[in-house]
């Protein structure tokens, strides 16, 4: 079983992208749960989604309070998420940049994996009603660093949203994604697997 | 027929609407109908609101087996073609 | 067909699998996607059947029922509030003997306005007459919406059935399920053949006034239609694990209860998570099994009544409360055991209003049932938190107000 727990702000895609992820499990044959915390949701305010897989039939129901990745889409809810729980083999993958990463890791006293996913979706003109569509490379840092799916199911998973937009779009910000997630204390990427 | 409900089994509040299923309800009738021919212009209004559908269309015949009395014809009639009668001791 | 889909759409899908002809529903909060989804199939296209959006739940359950008469196959869903807004035509549904079926997705009822799971909704329709299904996978959700049709139209059964779904859990969740195909159901599940219906070549009137010389045994007649849902509960859930290879249980399902000492009795999703404290407290040596109530109209008094012969003691875990009282399964239990055994039985209400309950709590809270720790009634996940205490400072306040 792997365990995810995403934590960022309406409007930002939260729950779209743990949707996507799962289906891009499900795409390579698992088992897979998809589902936000609901509340009262309101565009700004924190969200929390959560998504597991598994090769056989899911029993568990619960929220997810010791996930494999901890997924944090804003800066802002990184409070917010870390009260949520981890466990010590959690591994944290930020929408941030290094010096960001290196505060958090420090801050932590652990490794801090991150993408700086805003810049990607703004280079690529991913933006909608002033949000930049963050979820569109997270999609690829999450199932790369997941090891969740090569990168054409991430495209497959992708097909039907960026035909709405601009498709190349799309494929560059998730490929940019895919690709570049670093750790603090290595140069390597993190995965790269093709 | 069948004696006991596990018999039965199906019991529900199915019923049929049966001409006469309360009796003969004329005899609860203390004021009667009296119908005018020379006044009647056959225009059906008392047809229409008879609740006890003791009027018949086709000749305007009041069926006192099973009138009431209640009177709405008498009253609803434009020409006052009936008129309520007293019954008399029976 | 395989579907990556919340529990929402899965059960509309499952509807129009099952030949639905006439789909009544009150469209807005509190109602879900059901609806919606079954919307969007009928004016797609993709379903041959009339959507009917009304003012209100209890119109709703209303024209569900009038549907039903007139010998169509009738569906409708439904939530919490709106449950308990139709509460009127749920009685009127079983009582005129409509055998339609209707989801409720299990919500908790205000105040405080809460849209999260727990079973107070449906619980509170207990004596309805309603068979009553709670299911704990979002696979279940669809069969059980297909074999409810199966059950409810038997001519020994003919009365209304409620396919009772987790909020959230189930409801907004996304996962992998397997849709059957309409032709495959059509086989399993014949276009409904009415045993009666209105028609004007013989006239009937149907729920009128019956007298006390007669009404006692209308009521009795729909006990006999409980009894002998029993028998084709296990016909149809057999018949369907024949055609569709999916089993979920009957009235109840079992796992790994014939060795276990203690027995975790649980409905809807928290059954689903007790089977993972299963197999945590048996890779601890403790010899725990899991009885999931998987129809809680009728009551499998049987299956229970055969679970206290076998276990040495349970503990039943109610995602309700009948206030004045304990937690409703937990006193439906006791009273199937009455007389046929002296096991012990323990109570844990959790979940109540949507609060998560994880495998670990049940887990914790099972290790103090077998060693004698827990109470009759434990509110197992109670404690104060700050909002808590604003209904104290409230007080204050209005104790130099009103003195």
């Amino acid at each position: 079983m792997f365990q995810v727990r995403a934590h960022g702000l309406g409007g930002q895609g939260v729950v779209t992208l743990v949707t996507w992820a799962a289906e891009a499990a499900y795409r390579v044959g698992k088992h897979v749960q998809a589902f936000p915390f609901f509340s009262a949701e309101r565009r700004g305010a924190p969200v929390k989604a959560y998504l597991r897989m598994d090769d056989k039939p899911i029993s568990l129901r619960s929220q997810i309070k010791k996930p494999d990745i901890l997924l944090v889409i804003s800066s802002s809810v990184v409070g917010l998420a870390l009260d949520e729980g981890m466990g010590e083999n959690t591994k944290i993958l930020i929408n941030a940049d290094l010096e960001l990463a290196q505060k958090l890791a420090e801050h932590l006293v652990r490794d801090v994996c991150y993408l700086d996913a805003t810049t990607i979706a703004l280079e690529n003109g991913l933006e909608v009603d002033g949000m930049p569509m963050v979820n569109v490379p997270l999609l690829g840092a999450l199932v790369s660093f997941a090891k969740i799916a090569p990168f054409e199911v991430v495209m497959d998973v992708l097909d039907m949203p960026a035909r709405g937009g601009n498709y190349r779009s799309f494929k560059n910000a998730a490929k940019a994604g895919y690709f570049s997630v670093r750790c603090t204390g290595t140069e390597e990427i993190a995965v790269s697997e093709g | 027929m069948a004696e006991s409900i596990e018999e039965i089994e199906f019991i529900t509040s199915l019923s049929r609407p049966t001409k006469g299923c309360a009796g003969d309800t004329g005899e609860w009738r203390v004021f009667r109908p009296v119908k005018d021919e020379t006044k009647c212009n056959n225009c059906l209004i008392c047809w229409i609101y008879c609740p006890e559908a003791c009027i018949s269309k086709s000749d305007i015949e009041i069926d006192y087996q099973y009138c009431k009395g209640c009177g709405i014809c008498a009253e609803e009639c434009p020409t006052k073609a009936i008129v309520m009668v007293k019954e008399e001791k029976r | 067909m395989r579907v990556l889909e919340t529990g929402n759409h899965l059960v509309a899908l499952a509807v129009r699998a099952a030949g639905v002809e006439v789909v009544p529903a009150y469209p807005i909060t509190p109602q879900t996607q059901v609806i919606e989804k079954v919307a969007e199939l009928i004016a797609g296209g993709h379903m041959d059947a009339e959507y009917i959006p009304v003012e209100s739940e209890h119109s709703a359950c209303a024209a569900l029922i009038a549907a039903s008469l007139t010998g169509a196959r009738a569906f409708s869903a439904t939530s919490a509030h709106g449950l308990a807004y139709m509460h009127e035509m749920v009685h009127f549904a079983a009582g005129i003997r409509a055998p339609v079926v209707m989801a409720n997705i299990n919500r908790a009822l205000g105040p405080g306005w809460n849209i999260w799971c727990d079973h107070q909704d449906s619980i509170s329709q207990r004596d309805t007459g309603w068979l009553q299904i709670y299911v704990a996978s979002h696979q279940e959700v669809i069969d059980s919406v297909i074999q409810g049709f199966k059950i409810t139209e038997n001519w020994s059964v003919m009365l209304p059935l409620m396919v009772n779904l987790d909020a959230f859990v189930l409801s907004h969740t996304y996962t992998d399920a397997e849709v059957p195909e309409i032709e495959e159901v059509r086989e399993f599940l014949p276009p409904y053949k009415p045993r009666w219906k209105l028609d004007p070549r013989f006239p009937v009137t149907h729920g009128s006034v019956v007298y006390p010389d007669d009404f006692s045994e209308t009521r009795q007649s729909m006990q006999i239609g409980q009894n002998n849902a029993r028998r084709v509960i296990k016909e149809v859930c057999r018949d369907y694990a024949e055609v569709f290879g999916r089993w979920h249980g009957d009235m109840v399902e079992e796992y790994l209860i014939d060795d276990a000492e203690i027995a975790i009795v649980a409905m809807g999703t928290l059954a689903s998570e007790s089977r993972v404290v299963v197999d945590v407290l048996r890779q601890e040596g403790l010899r725990v099994g899991l009885f999931r109530i998987r129809f809680f109209r009728p009551f499998p008094i049987e299956e229970i009544r055969s679970l206290g012969e076998r276990v040495k003691s349970i503990l039943v875990i109610d995602r309700n409360y009948s206030y004045g009282m304990e937690g409703a399964v937990f006193t439906e239990l006791k009273g199937a055991l009455y007389g046929f055994s002296n096991v012990p039985v323990r109570n844990l209400i959790v979940g109540l209003g949507g609060r998560d309950v994880s495998y670990e709590l049940i887990a914790d809270m099972t290790r103090k049932a077998i060693s004698g720790e827990l109470g009759e009634i434990t509110w197992g996940d109670s404690r104060i938190t700050p909002s808590h205490r604003v209904t104290l400072e409230c007080l204050e306040e209005f104790k130099k107000l009103l003195g």
